[in-house]
């Protein structure tokens, strides 16, 4: 056969493929109309092990893995379908829904913050972009921040979550499992870091560098070419340069923000410390409550997949069938569990889209744990 | 809860604070001190994140409070209450309330409230309705008595001190200055709730089996309503001993004073139930560091209708007032 004629038989047999597929869901249908009536689960484990043997046994060796990764495709899809037939739409479609009906149009302008840090902290001027007038209270941790929105004594909390030099701030991964926050917008702002120090002060005495560990990992390259600089570690780069004041130490400076120079009557040793010229901090601004703001289009959510081979790749593969962009992927470790992980996803696609709601409907089903965490628009 | 705030924390935020307390149905009681402002909480602080107010950048530290008296408590208020009464300080300088125990009639009332004031008495005490063990005793003038002090107080400008004992005669009490809670009416629950609904001046006495303790929790409920303006009397406690009527509990000056920021005073005379034993134990109280001390006085006391054996004249109390004076100017340098 020359290549067209192959290429024939190839869309004969995707026809049948097609039509067969069709048929099989059918019956996925019925299977799921049985289930609901008798009340009994989407997943059922022992059924799903006995397909694979049996289409493994009719591929034959050559074919068998081949055959295993479609059937789980297959299994996948037949499950979702169930999933929805069964549940109808999902709780977080329904939550996003309620979530837009009752969000005001038009972003808040005053709100009480929580903020970690002190006055100059990038967290302030992160917050200062998002609201016009806002009302800073500020914690000692990023915990706090979140207690303080739980406890209602804050309407939003902000957060950096990730650095485009030094990556992602993982305990607020950590936190935003632990709470069930959503996040409302996101702010990426232009880092430029400075090192202060008190007034007599001159770059060569300088033996102690204090700041945020984030903050150090931005400025690498400048520590190095110091001599002999101890490296403290404090929880924020506005506490550093409150402490460098207090001090009233020559030898000491702060990588902090360029504000905290004047806040706190330093003197700037020494400007753009960081490594790189274009350092991106991503902020995210945190509530209760779901509120969804017109022209969200980042979504993000985090999901606990089974333990097996291939969980990823399932899930992955429903980002890619329907289009949607995933520019975020970030695995973080299960609390008193052998090496298994939760992962962060974030993905640009409108809120409005039904594409996304879809796969929400599509990931509720599949996985052992879905959390929808938002859907935001980010200020540049 | 106790929350003690950094100095010059921004008002704003503060106010946040606060406002969110509020909305947990947790009264503020705010304590702005010389060094620190405190906020007493009051309420059901169960709910409250120790941690969370801890880690504000606006606070300096936070403490649960163990005693069930919380406005009583010295914690929320680490100064001393001084109380403004009629202009004459409670609190702060010493002061001397003297008086009959009972008023018996104008001239009385009046020829004592002359000479403490002569002597240096800053309040005159009378008796109107009397709490006595016997019914058929003398029960004291009532309305009329109250009268009568407001007249002696007209002609010397002693402010008054006069004994309640039932809550709706709260408007006859409209023009006195220092409402008494007698010792047996201090755990008269009802009763000190309605004077928590006032705003006037309670010396409230301590019960004479009563704990420090069942005492603050008595200027408690007076607080609790929101009436403030409190002076603890010690007056004696029973106990075993005999030659006296009661024993006064010099202790529990010191004690009140570091368990709680209101005024304490002390009245010897109704502890010691004899005359002569006043002045030592008016020296005592001083000494031991009270803000004042009540005593009785009566121009004859072989002839007064009540307590005559406690009672000094006003030439005695001229001599224990000028001894006391002796005790808080050495006391002083």
């Amino acid at each position: 056969m020359n290549i067209e004629e192959l290429r024939i038989e190839i869309d004969t047999v995707d026809a049948e493929l097609v039509k067969l597929f069709n048929r099989r869901m059918e019956a996925v249908k019925q299977v799921a109309e049985y289930k609901k009536a008798n009340n009994l689960p989407v997943y059922d484990s022992e059924r799903e092990r006995q397909l694979f043997d049996k289409v493994a046994t009719l591929a034959g060796e050559d074919t068998e893995s081949y055959i295993r990764t479609l059937f789980s495709v297959i299994t996948d899809i037949s499950r979702s379908y169930q999933g929805k037939l069964i549940n109808g739409r999902s709780q977080a479609a329904e939550k996003i829904d309620t979530a837009i009906k009752e969000t005001p149009k038009l972003f808040p302008q005053k709100a009480t913050v929580a903020c970690q840090g002190a006055e100059g902290a990038y967290s302030q001027i992160a917050c200062e972009k998002l609201f016009q007038s806002p009302s800073i209270m500020y914690f000692n941790s990023f915990e706090n921040v979140f207690s303080a929105v739980d406890a209602g004594l804050c309407q939003y909390g902000i957060l950096p979550v990730e650095n485009s030099t030094a990556g992602s701030v993982n305990r607020i991964y950590d936190l935003m499992a632990d709470f069930n926050f959503s996040i409302i917008r996101s702010v990426k702002l232009k880092t430029s870091h400075t090192l202060l120090a008190n007034e007599g002060a001159v770059l060569s005495d300088i033996k102690e560098i204090i700041s945020h560990e984030q903050a150090i990992n931005q400025c690498t390259a400048f520590i190095k070419g110091l001599k002999d600089v101890k490296i403290t570690f404090c929880e924020n780069t506005a506490v550093a340069a409150k402490a460098v004041r207090n001090s009233g130490r020559n030898d000491l400076a702060a990588i902090s923000s360029r504000p905290c120079a004047e806040l706190y009557g330093l003197k700037i040793l020494s400007e753009a410390v960081q490594t790189t010229e274009s350092n991106y901090t991503r902020f995210i601004c945190i509530s209760r409550k779901t509120e969804i703001y017109p022209g969200a289009n980042r979504t993000s959510f985090v999901m606990v997949l089974p333990h097996k081979p291939g969980s990823l790749y399932r899930i992955m593969s429903k980002f890619s069938a329907l289009g949607i962009n995933l520019t975020k992927l970030e695995s973080r470790p299960i609390l008193g569990r052998d090496f298994e992980f939760m992962f962060y996803m974030d993905v640009e696609s409108s809120i409005y889209s039904p594409t996304l709601t879809e796969l929400i409907n599509e990931l509720q089903y599949s996985v052992e744990l879905f959390r929808y965490l938002g859907s935001y628009s980010e200020v540049g | 809860m106790i929350v003690v705030l950094k100095n010059n924390s921004n008002p704003e935020k503060v106010d946040n604070l606060v406002k969110w307390l509020e909305s947990r149905n947790i009264r503020v009681h705010i304590f702005k001190g010389v060094f620190e402002t405190v906020f007493g909480l009051i309420g059901d602080t169960s709910g409250i994140d120790i941690q969370l107010l801890e880690g504000l950048d606006v606070v300096k530290s936070v403490k649960r409070i163990s005693e069930p008296f919380k406005n009583a408590n010295r914690q929320f208020h680490p100064d001393d209450s001084v109380l403004n009464v009629s202009g004459v300080e409670v609190g702060g300088d010493f002061c001397v309330i003297a008086g009959p125990c009972s008023v018996e009639s104008q001239e009385q009332i009046i020829d004592i409230a002359k000479k403490v004031k002569a002597a240096g008495a800053t309040f005159l005490r009378g008796g109107a309705f009397k709490p006595r063990t016997s019914p058929y005793d003398f029960q004291g003038l009532q309305d009329v008595g109250i009268s009568l002090l407001l007249e002696a107080k007209k002609q010397t400008g002693l402010p008054i001190v006069t004994e309640i004992m039932n809550a709706n005669h709260i408007p006859m009490f409209e023009q006195v200055d220092i409402i008494q809670v007698g010792a047996r009416n201090m755990q008269n629950f009802e009763l000190l709730k309605e004077l928590g609904r006032t705003n006037k001046t309670i010396l409230l006495k301590r019960g004479l089996a009563n704990t420090i303790k069942e005492f603050l929790m008595s200027a408690e409920y007076i607080m609790a309503g929101g009436n403030e303006n409190i002076i603890l009397c010690e007056r004696g406690i029973r106990t075993f001993e005999q030659q006296t009527r009661n024993t006064l509990d010099i202790s529990a000056v010191p004690v009140l004073k570091e368990l709680s920021h209101l005024p304490v005073v002390v009245d010897p005379s109704h502890a010691c139930g004899v005359a002569r034993y006043v002045k030592p134990m008016s020296l005592a109280a001083a000494a031991a560091g009270a803000h004042g001390v009540m005593i009785e006085v009566h121009n004859d006391p072989t002839h007064a209708l009540c307590d005559g054996a406690q009672s000094l004249t006003p030439e005695q109390f001229l001599d224990v007032k000028q001894a006391v004076d002796k005790v808080l100017s050495a006391l002083r340098n």
